[in-house]
C-alpha cells in the first residue's frame, strides 16, 4: 500500500471514528508537515459534510435572496426570522422515531399541543405517560428502543439525544449505535451499546446497566464515570459518584429455580397436553433442582402484570434426546394472557428448541446440542393484569428436556 | 439601505457555516453531535455578533467560538476515541476558507449520479440513515476494513469528479 493509500485509509477511519491512537498520531503528523495533505483532508472533510447535507438536508438554508430584493429593514428582519425558523424547522423535521405499543394514558405534545400519538416523532416533541401508561419509542435508525414506564416524561432533543425529565426509562441499544445520549436534570448518560434502566426522581437519577456500558456525567461539576454491565450508579444529593454491583432484578415467578425440590408455584395442569413435568436433581442447571419436560408435557405459572409494561423472560433449557425427530416445533416457553387461561391467547414466545440442525432458518427455531444448557431470553408486553408463562413440549416429535432458572422481571437480567 | 445586524449575521454565517460544520465533524466525527454543536455554535455566534469586527475575516473569529464550544463539549461528554488536536483541525479548516471549495460542493450532487447503484446505496445508508461503519460491516457481512476501503474508493472517485468534472474508474 502506498503512503497515499495509507493516508486515505487512515483519514476514512478517522472520519468514521474507528482510527487507532497510532493512526491519529500518524495522520496529525502528516497534516502538520504537508500543505498538500492538509488540502486533501480539507476536501475530504468538506465532502463528508456535503454528503451529509445532500442525504439528510442542510443544517441551515444555503443562501439569502439577492440584496436587490430586500426592500427595507422590516423585510430584512422578516427574512432573517424566516431563515432562522426555516433552519430550526429543517433540523426538527427529520423523523426521530415512532411510538409502538401505545398503552392508555400516553400523550405526545408538539409545540405545547397534543398530537396523534402514532405520528412520527421529531426533535422538540415530548412524550408523557400517566399512572397507567407505558409506551415504546423505536428510533428511525433502528439502533435503539426506549421503553417509557408510567408517570414519565421524555423530551426528544434530537435524533440521538433525549431528556428524561421524570420517571423511568428502559433502553435497549444496539452495540452498533454510534451516539445516543439520555439526559436527566441531574446527569448526562452516554450510551455505548447497552441495555440500561434510567430512573429520575426529584433529587437523584439512577442508572442500572444490564449489558454493555454507559458513561455517566454529573451535570453540576462534570465529574464522570463509566458504568459497566451488572452495575448501577446514582447521581444526586448525598450520593458518591461510584458504580456498585446491581442487585438481581426481582423474579416475579415463585420457585423459578425449583429449589424447593417440588413444583410448588407451578401448575402442571395443561389443557392441551397431558401433565408432564417432574422436579429432580438430574434436571438441575444450577442449585439443587430443575424440572424435566417429558413428551407432550409442560408446566406453567400465572403471575400479576401491569398492562402495557414490558417484562423480560429468561430460562435455561437442555435437550437430552429426541425420541422421535420432529418436523416442526420443539420445546417452547410462551406467555399467555392470564385472564382466561383456557383460551391460551399467546402474547409472545421463545424460539422452538430442538437438537441440531434447526428445523427452519430464522429466529423462530434454535438448535441446542444434546446435553448442553442454553440460556434463552425473550420479552413481552403484558396485555392484562396477569400473564401465564408456560414451558411446553410443542411439537409433532418426542423430545426429552430439562428446564431450570426461570426468571420473569421488569428489567432485563444482567448477562 | 444598510443591512441590519440580523441580516449581516445571516449573510456571513450562511456563507461560512459549511466550513464550520466540516470543522465540527472533524472534531466529534458524529453527525448528530456535530449538528447539535453547529446549532449551539450558531446561537453563540449570534449572541456575540455585536463583538465581531467586520474588518476582520469572519471564519477565524467563528472558529474561536467553535473551538471553545468543542472544548466545553469534550469536558461535559468526553471524547469518543482518539481525536486530532484542535489546532491541526483549524489549519485544515482554514483551507476550506482559502480554497475554492464551495464550487466543489455544488458539483457533488452531479458526481453522485455517476456512481454505481451499490455505491450510492452505501452512501445512502451511511449519510441518510446514519448507519455507522461498524454497523454497515455487520449488515453486509464484511470486515470493517473491507467496507472502509469501499468508502475510501467512493470518496476518492468523488474527489476526482468534483475537482475535474469527470469520473475516472
Amino acid at each position: 500500500m502506498s503512503a497515499d493509500d495509507r493516508f486515505y485509509e487512515r483519514a476514512a477511519l478517522y472520519l468514521e471514528g474507528e482510527a487507532s491512537e497510532a493512526d491519529v498520531d500518524a495522520l496529525a503528523g502528516r497534516l502538520r508537515e504537508d500543505a498538500e495533505t492538509r488540502r486533501v483532508f480539507a476536501r475530504l472533510l468538506d465532502q463528508h459534510a456535503g454528503l451529509r447535507w445532500i442525504h439528510a438536508g442542510p443544517a441551515f438554508p444555503a443562501a439569502l435572496p439577492p440584496r436587490r430584493e430586500w426592500k427595507g429593514a422590516a423585510v430584512a428582519a422578516g427574512l432573517a426570522l424566516a431563515a432562522l425558523t426555516a433552519w430550526a424547522a429543517l433540523r426538527s423535521e427529520r423523523t426521530v422515531g415512532t411510538l409502538e405499543s401505545i398503552g392508555p394514558e400516553v400523550v405526545v405534545e408538539r409545540d405545547g399541543r397534543p398530537i396523534e400519538a402514532s405520528s412520527p416523532l421529531r426533535a422538540g416533541d415530548r412524550v408523557r405517560t400517566g399512572a397507567a401508561g407505558a409506551v415504546s419509542l423505536r428510533l428511525a435508525s433502528e439502533s435503539a428502543t426506549l421503553r417509557l414506564r408510567e408517570e414519565s416524561s421524555l423530551e426528544v432533543k434530537s435524533a440521538s439525544r433525549f431528556e428524561l425529565e421524570r420517571g423511568t426509562l428502559v433502553a435497549e441499544v444496539a452495540p452498533r449505535a454510534r451516539s445516543l445520549a439520555v439526559d436527566s436534570p441531574h446527569a448526562a448518560v452516554e450510551v455505548l451499546g447497552t441495555e440500561f434502566v434510567l430512573a429520575v426522581g426529584p433529587r437523584a437519577t439512577e442508572v442500572s446497566v444490564r449489558s454493555g456500558r454507559v458513561r455517566l456525567v454529573r451535570k453540576r461539576d462534570g465529574a464522570a464515570i463509566e458504568v459497566a454491565a451488572g452495575h448501577r450508579a446514582v447521581v444526586g444529593t448525598g450520593a458518591d459518584l461510584a458504580a456498585h454491583p446491581l442487585r438481581p432484578p426481582e423474579n416475579l415467578l415463585r420457585n423459578g429455580g425449583f429449589e424447593t425440590g417440588t413444583p410448588e408455584g407451578w401448575d402442571d395442569r395443561d389443557a392441551i397436553y397431558s401433565p408432564g413435568a417432574a422436579v429432580g436433581r438430574e434436571f438441575a442447571a444450577a442449585g439443587g433442582f430443575g424440572a424435566g419436560i417429558v413428551p407432550r408435557g409442560g408446566i406453567g405459572q400465572k403471575f400479576p402484570t401491569r398492562p402495557g409494561r414490558t417484562y423480560y423472560v429468561s430460562f435455561r433449557l437442555r435437550v437430552e434426546r429426541e425420541r422421535r425427530r420432529p418436523s416442526w416445533g420443539g420445546i417452547r416457553v410462551m406467555a399467555f394472557r392470564g385472564e382466561d387461561d383456557r383460551r391460551f391467547v399467546q402474547i409472545a414466545a421463545s424460539p422452538f428448541v430442538t437438537l441440531p440442525p434447526a428445523l427452519h432458518d430464522g429466529s423462530d427455531y434454535l438448535a441446542a446440542r444434546a446435553g448442553e444448557w442454553r440460556r434463552v431470553r425473550f420479552s413481552f408486553i403484558a396485555a392484562g393484569d396477569s400473564t401465564i408463562l408456560r414451558c411446553s413440549h410443542f411439537t409433532d416429535g418426542e423430545i426429552e428436556a430439562s428446564a431450570d432458572d426461570f426468571v420473569v422481571s421488569e428489567e432485563p437480567q444482567p448477562e | 439601505m444598510a443591512e441590519d445586524l440580523q441580516t449581516r449575521f445571516l449573510r456571513l454565517h450562511m456563507a461560512h457555516q459549511k466550513a464550520l460544520f466540516a470543522y465540527l465533524l472533524g472534531a466529534v466525527r458524529d453527525f448528530g453531535r456535530a449538528e447539535d454543536l453547529l446549532q449551539q455554535v450558531t446561537l453563540v455566534l449570534w449572541k456575540k455578533f455585536g463583538q465581531y469586527r467586520e474588518t476582520s475575516p469572519y471564519l477565524p473569529w467563528a472558529f474561536g467560538v467553535a473551538r471553545r464550544e468543542v472544548a466545553h463539549y469534550y469536558r461535559e461528554r468526553g471524547r469518543r476515541g482518539p481525536t486530532l488536536p484542535l489546532e491541526v483541525l483549524e489549519d485544515v479548516a482554514r483551507v476550506l476558507e482559502e480554497e475554492r471549495l464551495p464550487e466543489e460542493g455544488s458539483a457533488l450532487s452531479g458526481c453522485l449520479e455517476k456512481l454505481q447503484p451499490d455505491q450510492r446505496e452505501l452512501l445512502r445508508l451511511r449519510y441518510e440513515e446514519g448507519v455507522s461503519l461498524r454497523a454497515l460491516a455487520e449488515r453486509l457481512g464484511q470486515s470493517l476494513a473491507a467496507v472502509n476501503m469501499k468508502l475510501v474508493r467512493i470518496r476518492r472517485l468523488l474527489l476526482d469528479c468534483t475537482a475535474q468534472g469527470r469520473l475516472e474508474a
